[in-house]
């Protein structure tokens, strides 16, 4: 048995190592997705943040290509919709997300906290894989997040 | 032990830390590990109270001191210590426990906005029945209200004066609740937090009333995890006044309004130079700290957070 904590990392890991072979520019758009990711949730709620994603990558998709999936913002909506149960490699994400506005309360919740959950995961590896931070600039070089800002 | 409760209403954004965290937010609020749900740490207030009762303090001098046991009045000092614990420095000379005992804020109402009536007091039948078990134990029997039924699902209670529902529907964030009104317990409970919180504020005490709900559980837990306040901050570059390489964050905040609700236990003093009783104790400290007072709970008060009603009172009452 494996927590799900585990399994989130397993699948986080292999998902933003694929990302590894793409270029500069590729990267830092799939990072900053993956940042701005869970915050957006918080602000907006999990069907409007897809929906955004899913627009994003329609609007930068290639010719003759369906959804945008190819696009960073494409790729990592796929990522994160593979932990949703509604998810199918086969659907559109119009018909996903369809799937999701006519799902009962009680399930749109348990997608909303997978979804953080799963994110948190993607966030940490962009970070320590690909090497990026929530502001799109290298980790290298820069101090980590909120450190010594939680005072007067 | 002598007991009583507090209330701390939440004027702005409140940032009860517990310092960098890993999750969704970089600097999250403190949860309480069992339940997810938002509390503001006891140390934290007891910080607070300390320093607004410092007889050294500017403005202090509508403290009073007070009497131990034998009848002997006591410097002001000293009455402090027996209730706070020594200073740091005086500690090492001789240290004690003082005798307050203040605990966790735990959340009671949470506000959410809503389509009718700018936002909702929203709680849920669990939150309700800790708070009556708290009140059982100050008051020694079960309060005199009662707890409206509600099962999982997509309906609320709200009180008869509710200016939150329309044609029998709520607005909450993105969800909606049919509503459920004409309950005698709802009604009551609304009543005795709006005095509790509220007192001799007849026009607060009915906003109070006109957007209290109870929601189910399960949906009360998602909105405490979901429907808190995330900021993010940046820090600018002196002199370019650009964004500073990795200086942005997160920030999660308790919403202007909410309500929380907390315990004070008060044993005897445990100072060599005061023989106060729990009882003398406690009187004097509610007596020092008055009616309710303007306080500054949390971090990040430079930037606006924090400030607070704090609210002695009863529970049940």
């Amino acid at each position: 048995m494996q927590t799900r904590q585990q399994k989130d990392a397993l699948q986080a890991l292999g998902d933003v190592q694929s990302i590894l072979g793409k270029g500069e520019e590729f990267q830092k758009s799939y990072a900053t997705a993956v940042h701005r990711f869970p915050f957006l949730i918080r602000q907006n709620g999990l069907q409007q943040t897809l929906a955004f994603y899913a627009g994003k990558a329609h609007a930068k998709k290639k010719e003759n290509e369906q959804d945008g999936r190819s696009t960073a913002e494409g790729q990592f909506l796929d990522q994160i919709l593979k932990t949703l149960s509604l998810y199918r490699a086969d659907l559109k994400y119009v018909d996903v997300l369809g799937k999701l506005a006519k799902a009962d309360l009680q399930s749109y919740m348990l997608h909303t906290r997978r979804c953080l959950e799963v994110a948190i995961w993607y966030r940490r590896f962009v970070e320590s894989v690909l090497k990026i931070d929530a502001t799109g600039t290298s980790t290298e070089q820069t101090t980590d997040r909120g450190e010594n800002h939680d005072g007067a | 032990m002598e007991t009583m409760c507090y209330y701390i209403h939440a004027l702005t954004a409140l940032h009860a830390g517990t310092g960098q965290g890993v999750g969704v937010v970089d600097l999250p609020i403190a949860r309480e590990k069992s339940t997810g749900l938002p509390i503001v740490p006891g140390s934290g207030i007891k910080g607070v109270l300390r320093e607004e009762l410092n007889p050294s303090n500017a403005g202090a001098d509508d403290l009073q001191p007070c009497e131990d046991s034998d009848g002997n009045t006591k410097e002001k000092e000293q009455c402090w210590e027996a209730l706070f614990g020594p200073t740091a420095q005086d500690a090492e000379k001789g240290g004690f426990a003082g005798a307050l005992n203040i605990q966790d804020a735990q959340l009671l109402c949470l506000p959410v906005r809503s389509v009718y009536g700018v936002f909702a007091w929203v709680t849920c039948p669990f939150i309700l029945e800790r708070y009556r078990r708290d009140s059982k134990q100050i008051v020694g029997t079960s309060p005199d209200w009662g707890m409206p039924c509600l099962e999982d699902g997509e309906k609320a209670w709200v009180t008869d004066d509710s200016k939150i529902d329309e044609k029998e529907k709520v607005f909450l964030e993105d969800l909606d609740f049919d509503v459920l009104k004409n309950n005698g317990n709802v009604n009551t409970l609304a009543d005795k937090i709006a005095a509790a919180i509220f007192p001799n504020d007849d026009t607060w005490q009915r906003f109070f009333k006109e957007r209290f709900m109870i929601i189910p559980d399960n949906v009360f837990s998602f909105l405490a995890e979901t429907a808190t306040e995330v900021r993010a901050r940046i820090k600018l570059k002196e002199g370019t006044r650009t964004v500073e390489k990795g200086a942005l964050w997160y920030e999660e905040n308790l919403p202007a309004e909410t309500l929380l609700w907390g315990m004070i236990g008060c044993d005897r003093s445990r100072s060599e130079n005061h023989t106060g009783t729990a009882k003398d104790l406690m009187k004097h400290f509610q007596e020092q700290i008055g009616a309710e007072k303007g306080l500054q709970i949390g971090g990040n008060a430079t930037v606006g957070r924090g400030r607070v009603r704090w609210v002695p009172g009863q529970l049940g009452a």
